[in-house]
C-alpha cells in the first residue's frame, strides 16, 4: 500500500484561536517501509498520523492511498480501510479493559465478520508470534505494560492489514521492554513485509527505519 | 467473539450501576404489570357481565348503577305486581325476576371488587345464567341446592354434594361452577325464594329479564316497561353497552396512561445511565472506530446492553408483578392470597406479560439511541487531541 500526501494541512480551532498542526505537508510511503516519523510532543506527529490512518479529515490538502484519493472516499469505505489495510498501535494501548487478551485480539476480526473459529485461532497464533500465548486469558489491568502492548501489536496485526501504524509504541515502556517491541515491529516490516509508520522519540526506532521524517510544528523539516 | 460478549462484560463491569437500572426497570415493570392486571380484572368482569343477558331487556331498580346486565344499589322492587305488569304487555314472551346482591360476604371487609355474588332466580330458569357455564355436576333442581363458583370452592374447602350453611339455613351444594366467567367463579346461585330469604327481601326483587317475542322491536318493550312502571328502568342491549362504555374506557384510559409514564420512565433512566456510561467508555468507543468498526456496531453494541437491562428488567418486574397484583386482587376482595398465586395465569394473561416484557425492551432500546448517537460521534482524533 502506497501512501502520499499532497500540502496535507490541519488547522484545530480552539475558540477564536486557530492551530495549524499539519502545514502544507506532502510526502511519500512505499510499500514494505519502516517509516520513523520523528519530532517534539506537539510537533502535529499523532495528527499527521490520525490523519494518514484516515482516522481524521484534513482542513486541506490531499491523501492518496494506491493512488486514490481519500477525499472521495465515503465514511464507509474509510472504515473498511482502516478494519482491513491498516492496523493501529496506540501509546496508550487502548485494549478494551472488560475483554481478556485473546478476545481484545479478536475484536478487528469479529468487526469484519469472521467466523467465530477462525478469529480464535488467529489470534492464538498471534499472541504465540508476540510471545504472549500463557496470557492469553488475562484482563488488561493483569497485564504488564509491555504485555499490553504486545497485545496491541497482535490486535493491530489481526486482520493482516498492509500498513502498521504506530504512535509512540515505546512511550510508556521501560528501555529493555521498548526494545522488544521495537524488534517485533521490525521483525513484522521484514518477515511480515508490512508497510510500518513509527512516530517516536524513540532513538533505536530512529536507527532501524528505513525513512526517517523530522515534523516541526507541524512542517516536515529533514528528511533521510 | 460476539458482540454480545463484549455488552456482557460491559454490563458485569459495572455491576452496582447495572444492577441498580434493572432495578429500576423492574419495579416500572412490576407496576405496568400490577396496574395493567387489575384493570384488566375489571374490564373483563364488566365485559362479560353482559354476554349472560344478550338480546334481552334488563329491568332494574331506577337510580340503579347498572353495569352491563347486573344492577348495583337502588335497592328492591315488588316482585309480583312487577312481573305481572311486565308479561302482561304485548309482544313479551317471558320474564325472568331475579336478585343480585354484590354484598353479601362470608366475612371480611366491604371490598370494591365482587367478592362473593349471591344470585336468586327460579329453580326452573337456572339455565339463563349457568346455560353457558362449566359445571361439575348438575343445576339446581330445588329450592334447597345451591351451585357456587370454584373460586369459593375452593377457598372455603366446598365440594359437591357438601352441605353448607349461609346466614342460618342449610343448602346442599349440588354444582361447582368451573368458569369460564370471573364474575361466576365467585358466585352462589340459589333459587330466588331463598335468596329472598336469606338477603330478607320477602318477595323483593332487584331485576328481571325479559324476553320478547319474534319480530317485535326491544326498544318499544323497554320504553313501555318504563312509561307503565315508574319505579324501573328498562335497558337494552343497546342502552346496557353505552351505560358501560364510559367505564371501559377511563379504566383502559388509565392503564395506557400508567403504561405510557412508567415505560418513559424506564426509558429515561436507561438513557441516563447509557449516557453516563458513553461517556466513561470514550477512549473504548474512539478504539473500536480506529480499529474499523462503524456506527452499525457501536449502535447494536449500546442497544445490545440496554435491550438485555430491559429483559432482565423486565422478567424480574413480571415476577414481581404478579405478587403484587395478587396482593392487590386479594386486598380488594379479601380473598385469600395463596388462591391468587395458584391461579398465576387467571391473574395476569400469559399474552399481556409477553406484551409488557416486549415493551419495555423496546423502551430500554429507545432509551439507548441517545447514548448511541453519542457514542457513534466520539473520533479517536479527539481523544488523543485531548491527552496530549
Amino acid at each position: 500500500m502506497k501512501i502520499k500526501t499532497v500540502d496535507l494541512t490541519k488547522i484545530y480551532k480552539l475558540g477564536l484561536s486557530e492551530i495549524i498542526a499539519i502545514n502544507r505537508i506532502s510526502f511519500e510511503i512505499g510499500e514494505k517501509q519502516f517509516v520513523a516519523i520523528v519530532g517534539p510532543t506537539g510537533s502535529g506527529k499523532t495528527t499527521l498520523l490520525n490523519l494518514i490512518g484516515l482516522n481524521d479529515y484534513p482542513t486541506s490538502g490531499k491523501i492518496f492511498i494506491d493512488n486514490i484519493d481519500t477525499a472521495l472516499l465515503s465514511t464507509g469505505e474509510r472504515r473498511k480501510i482502516r478494519l482491513s489495510r491498516i492496523g493501529f498501535i496506540f501509546q496508550s494501548f487502548n485494549l478494551l479493559p472488560t475483554l481478556t487478551a485473546l478476545e481484545n485480539v479478536e475484536l478487528p476480526m469479529a468487526l469484519a465478520g469472521k467466523p467465530e473459529e477462525e478469529q480464535r485461532e488467529r489470534a492464538v497464533r498471534l499472541l504465540e508470534a508476540v510471545g504472549l500465548s500463557e496470557r492469553a486469558y488475562h484482563r488488561p489491568k493483569e497485564l504488564s505494560m509491555g504485555e499490553m502492548q504486545r497485545v496491541a501489536i497482535a490486535r493491530a496485526l489481526a486482520n493482516n492489514p498492509e500498513v502498521i501504524i504506530a504512535d509512540e509504541p515505546t512511550g510508556e515502556l521501560d528501555s529493555k521492554t521498548a526494545k522488544e517491541i521495537i524488534a517485533l515491529l521490525f521483525d513484522i516490516n521484514r518477515n511480515e513485509e508490512k508497510t510500518v509508520i513509527v512516530a517516536t522519540h524513540d532513538e533505536k526506532i530512529v536507527d532501524v527505519a528505513d525513512a526517517v521524517y523530522t515534523i516541526h510544528d507541524g512542517k516536515i523539516k529533514i528528511q533521510s | 467473539m460476539h458482540l454480545t460478549a463484549i455488552c456482557l462484560r460491559n454490563l458485569t463491569h459495572r455491576k452496582l450501576r447495572t444492577s441498580l437500572c434493572i432495578f429500576g426497570v423492574a419495579i416500572a415493570t412490576c407496576f405496568i404489570i400490577a396496574v395493567g392486571a387489575t384493570t384488566s380484572r375489571y374490564v373483563e368482569i364488566i365485559t362479560e357481565m353482559n354476554t349472560f343477558f344478550r338480546g334481552k331487556i334488563v329491568v332494574a331498580p331506577r337510580g340503579a348503577i347498572v353495569i352491563q346486565g347486573f344492577p348495583i344499589g337502588g335497592g328492591p322492587f315488588p316482585q309480583d305486581t312487577t312481573i305481572y305488569n311486565i308479561s302482561k304487555m304485548d309482544g313479551v314472551e317471558k320474564v325472568v325476576p331475579m336478585i343480585v346482591d354484590f354484598g353479601f360476604e362470608l366475612g371480611g371487609n366491604p371490598t370494591i371488587m365482587p367478592v362473593n355474588v349471591t344470585i336468586g332466580l327460579p329453580v326452573k330458569e337456572m339455565s339463563l345464567i349457568l346455560g353457558s357455564a362449566t359445571l361439575k355436576g348438575q343445576m339446581p333442581n330445588s329450592t334447597s341446592e345451591v351451585v357456587v363458583g370454584c373460586s369459593i370452592a375452593d377457598q372455603y374447602g366446598i365440594s359437591v354434594g357438601l352441605k353448607i350453611n349461609i346466614k342460618g339455613k342449610e343448602f346442599r351444594v349440588c354444582g361447582i361452577l368451573e368458569g369460564p366467567s370471573a364474575l361466576l367463579i365467585r358466585s352462589i346461585i340459589m333459587s330466588l325464594e331463598e335468596a329472598q330469604d336469606v338477603l330478607k327481601y320477602p318477595m323483593m326483587i332487584n331485576m328481571a329479564v325479559v324476553d320478547s317475542k319474534e319480530g317485535v322491536v326491544q326498544d318499544e318493550i323497554a320504553s313501555e316497561i318504563e312509561n307503565k312502571i315508574s319505579y324501573v328502568m328498562a335497558l337494552t342491549d343497546e342502552e346496557r353497552n353505552i351505560l358501560t362504555k364510559p367505564i371501559i374506557d377511563f379504566v383502559e384510559s388509565w392503564k395506557i396512561a400508567v403504561q405510557a409514564i412508567l415505560l418513559s420512565l424506564s426509558m429515561v433512566l436507561t438513557a441516563i445511565v447509557g449516557i453516563m456510561s458513553v461517556s466513561e467508555r470514550r477512549r473504548d468507543f474512539a478504539t473500536l472506530d480506529a480499529i474499523g468498526a462503524g456506527s452499525s456496531h457501536i449502535f447494536r453494541i449500546i442497544l445490545l446492553e440496554n435491550s438485555l437491562i430491559g429483559f432482565v428488567g423486565s422478567m424480574l418486574g413480571i415476577v414481581f408483578g404478579v405478587i403484587v397484583a395478587a396482593f392487590l386482587a386479594s386486598f380488594y376482595t379479601a380473598i385469600p392470597i395463596g388462591q391468587f398465586l395458584s391461579s398465576i395465569f387467571v391473574i395476569v394473561q400469559p399474552f399481556y406479560m409477553v406484551e409488557v416484557m416486549v415493551l419495555v425492551i423496546a423502551s430500554c432500546c429507545a432509551g439507548g439511541i441517545i447514548p448511541a448517537i453519542n457514542a457513534s460521534k466520539i473520533r479517536i482524533s479527539e481523544i488523543l487531541k485531548a491527552e496530549y
